[in-house]
């Protein structure tokens, strides 16, 4: 995993997983590598992937069995309620950036309307 | 405890060993060879056969005292870091480079002597007609003998004392272990003189006794030494 | 723990400590980051017991850090090792000093880092050479770990080599680590803790995420703006 050095690394690590979840990568009951191991896969700091696992179990987004290991909790609605929050973010994000390129939300419609007309005559 | 402290000093002791086996081996064979040459060579041609095992035999009295000088190239090649960060006072690192060069001492120092004794043996086998005439005076030969031991365990304290004041100051090191060398030298040595100055002997076994009181007081001086030595170690110097 | 309280130094008429002040806490990683002569070797070597504050004090679990040698393992920057020896011999040598050897540690990482005990240090390269330090520091079980520039002049594989050991060894809660280098980016996701530190003097402390998401920046950055403000 590359993480962004500029940000908080122990909530990309968070993020990591949640996208992984709504992918459907990491289904409820699907053991997550221990903190150790993550820790020496992503070449990071064993607190800080302490720090978010923790987050994560406030969540209930994980639960820690003992000595069984991590296994992801989440159930459906808070899927649901992830997926949205992150499309939202990712929203948020195109209409600050593009806004800041001087695009109207007109303009971004329009835009994305022939995008995708673009992309279905590219796939044809 | 004790155990532990005995391990840590053998190990220390051993890698002394370990760093002057060269020396040691050197001086072990140039004996050997000098003998063995002599003995093809040079057999009627007495004080011949005297200067060389001579000069061999000052070359293994000589020899710890210049290697005690490599206690200051610990400075230069770094592993005074490794020193220092051993969990042990400067009573044990310095102690076990003064047992490791007392060690090569008396080992340089027997096997010449070993090989002048047999050299005489095949070349002058008279002398050992008049063993009878020496035997009583083997304990003087032995008490002569540690007095050197201490006497090189003296000089290499104050080889380590002085190289150990050279280490506190960033310049001119070299010149001030020369002069602490050769400062505590005198000043000790004149220690030495008042000590036995002062001691009246008695009648019976005169020569024992002088060597038993020199024995005393060089080692006590070269102790003194020592521990000041040790004293700078533990307390004043840096990294 | 590890407080400097008011710690000045000075080496004849250089002042390599200025009224530093720092509490290092217990089981974390701490980035001791800064220019050349800042120093942060310096600090290092008070830790390890190896030279002693002018004014003021260090102390390591409340006492001299003389005292405290036998919790440190501490890897200098320099070549510190006998050339002669070999590595199982340097091995077998540190180990009867420290009551904290872990021998089962000491063969893993042996593995881990490709090297092997008949290797003579004085004739292998600097990379394995850097790894052997590693190696004979990493196989105790000390409380404190104090790596003093581990990365400097090595190549890149074998840097990453010694972070993943670094990483792998080390013991969350029950260990810290104190790791001073130039390669701040190599390090930006092994340091809990961070201390800047210009001409003896910290200039900006705290935790590595706390300050990432106070300024949005990477320590390397934080680095360059702290350095420049402090001119």
């Amino acid at each position: 995993m590359n993480f962004d050095a500029t940000q908080p690394i122990y909530r990309q690590i968070i993020d990591d997983f949640k996208k992984k979840m709504i992918r459907g990568e990491l289904k409820h009951g699907d053991r997550i590598p221990s903190q150790r191991e993550y820790a020496e896969m992503a070449r990071v700091n064993p607190n800080t992937v302490q720090r978010a696992y923790r987050e994560m179990e406030a969540m209930h987004m994980v639960e820690t069995l003992r000595g069984q290991g991590t296994f992801v909790s989440i159930d459906q609605e808070m899927l649901a309620r992830m997926k949205e929050e992150m499309a939202q973010s990712i929203l948020n994000y195109f209409i600050s950036e593009m806004n800041a390129l001087g695009y109207q939300p007109s303009d971004l419609i329009r835009m994305l309307e022939e995008y995708m007309q673009a992309k279905e005559a590219e796939d044809q | 405890m004790l155990a532990k402290s005995l391990s840590r000093f053998g190990a220390l002791y051993k890698k002394q060993m370990r760093e002057m086996a060269p020396e040691m081996i050197i001086i072990g064979g140039a004996a050997v060879l000098v003998s063995l040459v002599l003995y093809l060579k040079l057999g009627s041609v007495r004080i011949a056969v005297l200067m060389a095992m001579m000069m061999v035999m000052g070359l293994a009295c000589f020899l710890p005292i210049v290697s005690s000088f490599r206690l200051g190239q610990e400075w230069n090649n770094h592993t005074i870091y490794l020193m220092m960060s051993l969990p042990v006072g400067g009573g044990m690192i310095l102690g076990s480079r003064l047992a490791a060069l007392l060690t090569q001492y008396v080992f340089g120092t027997l096997i010449v002597g070993i090989c002048g004794l047999l050299l005489a043996g095949e070349l002058a086998p008279e002398l050992y007609d008049n063993l009878d005439l020496i035997l009583p005076y083997l304990d003087i030969v032995v008490l002569f003998y540690l007095c050197t031991v201490a006497w090189i365990g003296y000089l290499i304290s104050v080889s380590f004392f002085s190289q150990i004041i050279g280490k506190l100051v960033s310049r001119f090191s070299g010149l001030v272990t020369i002069v602490t060398f050769f400062a505590t030298l005198w000043l000790s040595v004149k220690m030495m003189g008042l000590m036995l100055g002062q001691r009246t002997i008695e009648a019976p076994d005169v020569t024992a006794q002088i060597f038993w009181l020199l024995l005393g007081v060089i080692t006590l001086v070269a102790a003194v030494i020592f521990a000041l030595s040790t004293w700078v170690y533990n307390r004043r110097v840096e990294l | 723990m590890i407080e400097f309280r008011q710690v000045s130094k000075y080496f004849g008429t250089v002042r390599a400590l200025d009224n530093f002040q720092a509490q290092l806490a217990s089981g974390r990683v701490i980035g001791l980051f800064g220019p050349n002569g800042a120093g942060k070797s310096t600090t290092l070597k008070m830790i390890a017991g190896l030279n002693r504050p002018s004014r003021g004090e260090v102390l390591v679990d409340g006492l001299n850090p003389w005292m405290t040698r036998d919790r440190v393992a501490y890897l200098p920057e320099v070549d510190h090792l006998y050339p002669w020896m070999t590595v199982g011999k340097a091995a077998e040598f540190i180990s009867t000093f420290y009551s904290d050897w872990d021998h089962t540690k000491y063969q893993d990482l042996l593995n881990y880092l490709n090297l092997n005990e008949a290797m003579k240090i004085g004739k292998i390269s600097k990379g394995q050479r850097a790894k052997v330090k590693l190696l004979l520091t990493l196989s105790r079980r000390s409380p404190y770990l104090l790596l003093d520039e581990p990365l400097s002049g090595i190549d890149l594989l074998t840097r990453e080599e010694i972070i993943n050991s670094v990483i792998r060894d080390y013991r969350e809660g029950e260990q810290t680590v104190i790791i001073s280098t130039h390669e701040i980016d190599e390090v930006e996701g092994l340091v809990d803790e961070v201390i800047f530190i210009r001409n003896g003097k910290t200039v900006l402390s705290g935790n590595a995420e706390d300050l990432r998401e106070e300024k949005n920046m990477s320590l390397v950055e934080i680095m360059k703006e702290v350095m420049r403000s402090a001119r």
